[in-house]
């Protein structure tokens, strides 16, 4: 049986890759996927402890995790949608129309 | 004592709820059942609440006290204060006292409401009117009914306030609105002094209830009150002083006598009700129910009686000089509470009851005539623009000469029998401590006596007889009486003739029995115990062998009062008969600097102005201007806000509207959250509290230092950056990161999970121990801490919750 240590330690690597994306890449497709991976990193810890601790909450939340992330996907896409049409760009830095 | 209970919370309760029903509805009332429907429901309610409390309290004083037999009535209506061990009960009582001033307060309490019906039938906010009058009634019947000093107190501000409201009734004139924030504010510096004597009171008895402060004055000089001492002089003194500083403040009396002139701004039956008949004597009130503490404070009897003395004359005098009716009524007023502080200065506790009685019919009687002529005179109230009022308000004039009469001190009248009694007992009374007080006070009451004759029938002529000296068009068609004017002010002076009856002199044939003596003997007998200096009663010399006055000394004293007063009646009869005459022009003129000085009011107010109120203006705008705008406004609340907002401008460049930054930002944030839980040193119990050895099963005392342990964190190794123990008995002492656990000596638990002698796992961490037989806590006995140890760490809730009696390392002793 695998120690729980590997889990947290692809879990850890994927949350590192996740951000790293966030805060680098600037086309907003990316930095949604990233965000996804973030989220899946979170899945990751959640299911080893659940299968660690032999119980079932940290399945149940981490399938929780991922009816959300599905929604967040749906509702950014058709904002990065809406948004090129709009400006015909998805440079996250551009959008700072909030700022002021 | 023989003691009922009754509910006499009824008593003070009804006016209250008269006085709420007229706040509340009055308004609505006369706006929607019609002027005339309206002004009947609210006067109705308010006469109506203070009949009932008339009709209970004569009930409860005839039935329970005079045919009962019962000493007094006392109803708890509730524990209002409970504070550790002082208690202090929303208490009543009626006893002996508090039965006169009750019948009183609630008696002239109603004839003044129902002449306020005729005085006042024009006002515009009637029914505020009498919801203040009738919330005055229920502050007053606390002040009287209260059990404890703190009742009394309550009653006192009550009054205070109510006197305020009243005196600023008219308060759209700036200067009335001026007048009651004056009397308010002179009345502050009085019960300022009340309150220091209650707390000098309580320091001693730890009870402000009067019967023990009765009982601790019981034993004369031997008491606490005389034997404990502050700054030198003995509680009793000190606070009969300070409690007689609140009283010249309600009652009026030098140094603090200047707002009861000006409270005559109020409406005149205000006038009659507070500031002549019930309020202004609550501090006659005070001084003779704790009379047993005033009688052990020799000096402060001495000053009451002084200060009463000079009061009397030095009122008087103003008063014959004023040309306003109602202004010559008020100095008349300070100067008859003079007399009463007299009579209570030199021990006559009765006599200054019995003048405060009377004088509440007389005075109430003055007031009120003088509130008809007002009316009648289109709400003129110089006496120079009257004369000749007789003729069309006969009832008006013989009431008022009635009670001129009462007040002049002629026999058979109510004032002649009081008055007498108290010049009787300032020349025969003892007063140890001021050999001479004697004299002095009663050279200055007889002097007040010819004043108070004069002034008092100057008014009478001026006002009544001679020619009309107003316009013709008032007299023809102004000048008239109403009977629910005039009804009031009849009984006021059968009242103030029959009055007297209370306490005739032992002296005279027939040797009637002096009722209010007898009545009020079960509250002045503790006081006429004390022996030596602090002797009440009549002097030696002077007392045959009942203690009653020698026959021919009190005939003497007599005969001399009735004779002065005679003079001054035929002086001013003499001067005022046909209106001002040339005689007293020339007199006027004759005096010069008296005269001036009587008519300016000896420039009291300007002395004030120019001593108290200017520098008080001057330091106010100061500290407005220092304190109020620059420091608070500018500095505090400017400061403030200046500072959010130049820290809001710098931040604002932040906010730059770019999401990565944001991210960055973020993240660097939980990591320094992540990195100070666990950089945090943890902070565990060493054995029980040197303050509480009780275990508070793992409750933390917060009382006193007890012995602790505190451990820096475990990150990236075994051992905690730095550990040590401090506390009582225990030596602090930093502990080398990874000192060797097993040696003997080192009182600090593993951090490793080892097995115990007795099989126990011990603690990761002293203050979090995992359980006996928890299985999570994995002694696996991996050594090198990696995170799949984190399991052990995680901190058990119950564990938590339990404090480990053992936190010795293994192997300690």
């Amino acid at each position: 049986m695998l120690p729980i240590t590997h889990f947290l330690y692809l879990a850890f690597a994927l949350f590192l890759i996740g951000t790293a994306g966030v805060l680098l890449r600037r086309n907003v497709l990316i930095v949604l996927m990233s965000i996804e991976l973030m989220l899946n990193a979170a899945n990751i810890v959640l299911v080893a402890f659940s299968r660690m601790w032999g119980n079932t909450d940290g399945q149940v939340l981490a399938m929780l995790t991922i009816a959300v992330a599905a929604a967040e996907a749906a509702v950014g896409l058709a904002i990065v949608v809406s948004i090129f049409r709009a400006r015909t760009g998805t440079d996250i830095d551009d959008l700072s129309l909030l700022r002021d | 004592m023989n003691e009922a209970n009754l509910t006499l919370g009824w008593i003070p309760l009804f006016p209250l709820m008269g006085a709420v029903f007229n706040l509340v509805f009055g308004r609505w009332i006369m706006r929607a059942f019609g002027d005339r429907i309206g002004r009947e429901v609210v006067h109705l309610v308010a006469i109506g609440a203070v009949a009932f409390s008339c009709f209970y309290t004569f009930s409860i004083v005839f039935e329970a006290m005079v045919d009962g037999g019962y000493d007094r009535v006392v109803h708890h209506v509730y524990p209002w204060i409970v504070s550790g061990e002082t208690v202090v009960g929303f208490d009543l009582m009626i006893d002996h006292l508090t039965a006169v001033m009750c019948m009183v307060v609630t008696g002239v309490g109603l004839l003044i409401h129902i002449f306020s019906v005729g005085y006042m039938a024009k006002d515009a906010s009637y029914w505020r009117y009498f919801a203040y009058l009738n919330l005055f009634m229920a502050a007053m019947l606390i002040l009287v009914m209260g059990k404890s000093m703190v009742m009394t107190f309550v009653g006192w501000e009550g009054v205070g306030l109510c006197s305020y409201l009243l005196i600023g009734y008219y308060y759209g004139e700036s200067e009335k609105a001026t007048a009651g924030r004056k009397a308010f504010i002179v009345n502050r510096i009085g019960d300022f002094g009340v309150i220091l004597a209650m707390l000098l009171i309580y320091a001693v008895t730890h009870s402000l209830d009067y019967d023990a402060i009765r009982a601790a004055c019981a034993s004369g000089p031997e008491s606490a009150m005389v034997t404990q001492t502050i700054f030198g002089v003995s509680i009793a003194t000190a606070a009969t002083m300070l409690l007689f500083l609140g009283c010249t403040g309600k009652s009026a009396q030098l140094p603090l006598y200047t707002w009861l002139p000006d409270a005559m701004a109020g409406p005149t039956p205000v006038s009659a009700l507070i500031h002549a008949a019930t309020m202004v004597t609550a501090g006659v009130y005070l001084i003779v129910r704790l009379n047993p503490l005033f009688a052990l404070a020799p000096t402060t009897m001495a000053t009451v009686a002084l200060v009463g003395a000079v009061t009397a004359l030095f009122a008087a005098t103003i008063g014959i000089t004023q040309t306003d009716i109602k202004k010559v009524l008020a100095y008349s007023t300070v100067s008859q509470l003079g007399y009463m502080f007299l009579a209570a200065g030199m021990g006559a506790w009765v006599a200054a009851i019995f003048h405060l009685v009377t004088h509440a019919f007389f005075k109430a009687c003055l007031f009120l005539g003088s509130g008809a002529v007002i009316e009648a005179c289109h709400h003129n109230q110089d006496i120079r623009t009257m004369g000749g009022l007789r003729e069309k308000m006969p009832w008006t004039a013989g009431t008022f000469l009635i009670s001129c009469l009462a007040i002049a001190g002629i026999p058979i009248f109510a004032g002649f029998f009081s008055k007498d009694e108290i010049l009787l007992h300032a020349y025969t009374n003892a007063s140890a401590w001021s050999p001479g007080l004697n004299y002095v006070a009663y050279g200055l009451g007889l002097t007040a006596a010819v004043c108070t004759a004069f002034y008092m029938f100057r008014l009478y002529y001026l006002t009544f007889e001679g020619e009309f000296r107003g316009d013709h068009h008032t007299w023809e068609h102004h000048v008239h009486e109403q009977w629910i004017m005039s009804f009031p002010l009849i009984v006021l002076a059968v009242l103030a003739t029959f009055g007297g009856f209370l306490g005739i002199p032992h002296v005279l044939p027939g040797h009637l029995a002096h009722v209010l003596d007898g009545w009020l003997e079960p509250v002045t007998a503790l006081s006429a115990t004390f022996g030596g200096e602090y002797f009440v009663g009549v002097r030696e010399g002077y007392a045959d062998e009942h203690g009653h006055v020698l026959a021919n000394v009190e005939l003497g004293l007599m005969g001399l009062s009735v004779g002065v007063a005679l003079v001054g009646i035929l002086f001013a009869r003499k001067l005022y008969l046909k209106g001002p005459s040339a005689e007293a022009k020339s007199w006027s003129e004759k005096l010069g600097l008296l005269y001036r000085a009587s008519l300016g009011k000896y420039w009291v107010d300007d002395i004030y102005d120019a001593t108290i109120v200017k520098p008080l203006r001057v330091a106010g705008s100061v500290c407005y201007q220092v304190g109020d705008q620059l420091l608070i406004d500018g500095v505090g609340v400017g400061g403030v806000s200046g500072t959010v907002g130049v820290l809001g401008e710098r931040a604002r460049v932040w906010h730059n509207g770019n999401v990565r930054r944001y991210m960055a930002v973020l993240l660097v944030g939980v990591a320094l959250v992540l990195a100070s839980v666990y950089a945090n040193p943890t902070v565990s119990q060493l054995g029980a509290s040197a303050v509480h050895p009780v275990d508070l099963g793992g409750l933390r005392p917060t009382l006193g230092a007890q012995p602790i342990r505190i451990e820096g964190p475990t990150l990236f190794s075994d051992e905690p950056w730095f550990s040590f123990q401090a506390g009582p008995g225990q030596v602090s002492r930093p502990v080398p990161a990874g000192a060797n656990a097993a040696a003997p000596p080192p009182p600090l638990p593993q951090r490793d999970p080892i097995q115990r002698a007795d099989g126990k796992v011990p603690p990761s961490r002293p203050a979090r121990p995992a359980p006996d037989g928890k299985p999570d806590a994995k002694p696996d006995g991996k050594p090198d801490g990696k995170p799949d140890a984190m399991p052990s760490e995680r901190p058990d809730p119950k564990a938590d919750a339990k404090a480990p009696a053992d936190r010795k390392a293994p192997g300690a002793p």
